[in-house]
């Protein structure tokens, strides 16, 4: 905390600015990826699938934003958000268009 | 970013408890005066004597009323005076919507005795300050609940991240050095978290599962698709409500309710009804659903069915269905706390409480941590210090204050003035608006001499207040056994009282240091006389 000083820079500003996006945006819509993807898999009915999807979208939420801060590289940050929204995303779509999930 | 793991998520918890502290405070504040909104109304409402009517009478008045305002309704709710949440029957209604909108609705409060509505002075009461903490004020409601659910966001954050950078929670736990001006505030800032981490955590996330369903729309959408249909669609299914009567649209007379009643309580036991669930009244396909009285977490209330023409008991149904259904009525349950009894409500008045100093703890540790670096500057400190300094100060002590006059003006308002229960807010936040400007005036610490005064004095004579604009005063309440009434009174008392004791011992500490500590601070040299009341920077102070 202390060693902000020492490198508040313009570089540094923006190195924080690209983590708070990540963290807000990225974060939620990986929150929402995932609990979509559990809410389809989830062998319970329809409606307690999804309720417990939405209970679990704030931990996941929260997962996400611990994460990009923690990691040295802001493109790791980013990445560990991107690669996993993209891989939960394309199976939760091909769940829905082949009629597995509703 | 930073070079470790918890160097990183220190930065997180600073910053990001900084950036929302403030609303979290006002939403912490509000939210544990909600544990005793009841109370508030009724002291809010000193004209009002407890209704103490039986349940014949409550259910006799309640229907004769709703026949009158609302027959032909789609539903009727009555609740009878017999818990904590309603000391005065209370009725509602719902018309039939047209084109699948919702209908008209309408609520009121009777006397039992008289079958007439209650009377009683114009107040928001405890409903509005609890209201408060949730839907904010003069916002339109979803803009309130979306500031209120991303600062919640944040809170958990820094309630995880908080546990995270603690290497020893339990050794730091047991650390208090007082008098150390940065470490105390910081052993003081772990002391309040860890004591109540629990009810902190529970309290943060079931506030967020509150209106999940407007702060992650899409995955409600992504099963059940967009629009009104859908989502009813949804909530049908989740809260199983297949038992729903249609409308036959043919009158038939509502079948004795007293009598469905003496069922509900030979099962449940006298006084064991919260409510009557009216759906079509006055139809043939009318249906009773008569709920328990909470006495666990769980929120919801286990429900007899009784069918409203014959008065047959149609189903016995349990308060809980699915699992996860269940998690969340618990978290719901949990967060309001109806089911607390009174010595189990002081507790969640006092963790309430600590949540709201273990914000203020934290905001103050920010200013400490910078201020001795921040005097050394050529200019004073920056603007954004000061800023931080000044919204410390205008919300933790300015906060309380213009809750204090929001009770004043329920007093001093005359009673009979037409838009009396508004202004009692307008007054809140325009004493609110004074107490953040307040600090531009005044150098800081004199400033908080001078505000937790104010706050004692705002406190502690409200039961002098109270004692000459009404009969029921302290003395009063004592002799007579009102115990609700001379709570209030000497919460407020101890109130003032704590505030003047702060006063005091940050004006010793005041003189015992020289008038401006930013012209004599020399770098290096900390001694107990040069000490800084509030921003000591101990030698040991990292």
């Amino acid at each position: 905390m202390a060693k902000i000083q020492l490198t508040s820079d313009s570089r540094y500003r923006w190195q924080i600015a690209l983590r708070v996006v990540a963290a807000i945006f990225g974060g939620y819509a990986l929150a929402n990826i995932a609990a979509i993807l559990l809410s389809y898999l989830l062998p319970m009915p329809k409606s307690d699938a999804v309720m417990t999807g939405v209970l679990l979208s704030f931990a996941i939420y929260t997962g996400a934003i611990m994460w990009v801060f923690s990691v040295r590289s802001i493109r790791k940050a980013w990445m560990g958000l991107v690669v996993p929204s993209l891989i939960l995303g394309v199976l939760a779509l091909a769940l829905r268009f082949s009629g597995v999930a509703p | 970013m930073k070079s470790g793991f918890r160097q990183s998520m220190s930065w997180v918890h600073t910053w990001g408890g900084l950036t929302v502290g403030w609303i979290l405070f006002f939403v912490f504040l509000t939210g544990t005066l909600g544990y005793f909104d009841t109370e508030i109304d009724r002291w809010m409402k000193p004209e009002l004597p407890k209704d103490n009517a039986t349940m014949a009478q409550s259910l006799a008045v309640a229907e004769t009323r709703l026949q009158q305002q609302a027959t032909g309704a789609e539903r009727w709710f009555i609740s009878p005076p017999t818990n904590r949440d309603t000391p005065n029957l209370r009725i509602f209604w719902q018309m039939p919507g047209e084109d699948g909108k919702r209908g008209t609705t309408g609520n009121e409060l009777l006397d039992s005795s008289t079958g007439e509505p209650v009377a009683g002075r114009a107040t928001g009461g405890g409903q509005t300050l609890y209201r408060m903490h949730y839907a904010l004020h003069y916002l339109p409601t979803t803009v309130a609940y979306w500031i209120v659910g991303i600062c919640s966001m944040f809170m958990l954050v820094a309630i995880i991240t908080g546990v995270v950078i603690h290497k020893k929670i339990f050794k730091d736990f047991f650390t208090f050095r007082p008098q150390k001006g940065q470490r105390s505030w910081l052993d003081m800032h772990n002391l309040l978290s860890v004591t109540a981490l629990p009810f902190h955590f529970m309290i943060t996330y079931s506030g967020l599962i509150f209106f999940a369903f407007t702060y992650m729309p899409l995955i409600v959408a992504s099963s059940y698709g967009t629009g009104d249909e859908a989502e009813r669609k949804f909530f049908d299914e989740l809260f199983a409500e297949d038992d729903k009567a249609e409308r036959a649209n043919s009158p038939a007379t509502l079948a004795s309710l007293s009598a469905m009643v003496a069922i509900a309580e030979s099962h449940w036991g006298e006084n064991q009804v919260r409510y009557l669930d009216i759906a079509n009244p006055g139809d043939a396909n009318a249906r009773v659903s008569i709920g328990r009285q909470l006495d666990s977490p769980l929120r919801a209330s286990p429900e007899l069915v009784f069918d409203g023409v014959s008065g047959e008991l149609l189903n016995d149904k349990a308060a809980a269905t699915s699992a996860p259904r269940t998690v969340r009525d618990t978290f719901l349950g949990l967060h309001e706390g109806l089911f607390a009894n009174i010595a189990l409500r002081w507790l969640y008045f006092f963790s309430g409480l600590l949540g709201t100093a273990m914000i203020a703890t934290g905001m103050i540790l920010w200013t400490v941590k910078r201020r001795p670096v921040q005097l050394k500057k050529a200019n004073g400190p920056d603007f954004g210090h000061r800023l931080v300094e000044s919204l410390n100060l205008g919300t933790i002590v300015g906060l309380p204050i213009a809750i204090a006059a929001y009770f004043w003006a329920n007093r001093l308002l005359p009673v009979d003035f037409a838009t009396r229960s508004n202004w009692e807010v307008h007054i809140l936040f325009l004493v609110f608006l004074g107490t953040l400007l307040y600090p531009l005036t005044r150098r800081i610490l004199r400033g908080w001499v001078d505000l937790l005064w104010v706050a004692a004095a705002a406190y502690g004579l409200l039961p002098i207040i109270n004692a000459i604009t009404t009969d029921r005063h302290l003395a009063n309440s004592i002799a007579q056994g009102d115990w609700l009434f001379a709570s209030v009174d000497l919460t407020f008392l101890c109130t003032g009282i704590l505030f003047a004791v702060a006063a005091i011992k940050l004006q010793q500490r005041l003189h015992q240091t020289s008038p401006d500590p930013a012209n004599n601070k020399k770098p290096g040299t900390v001694n107990k006389t040069d000490r800084h009341p509030i921003s000591t920077q101990s030698s040991e102070a990292t």
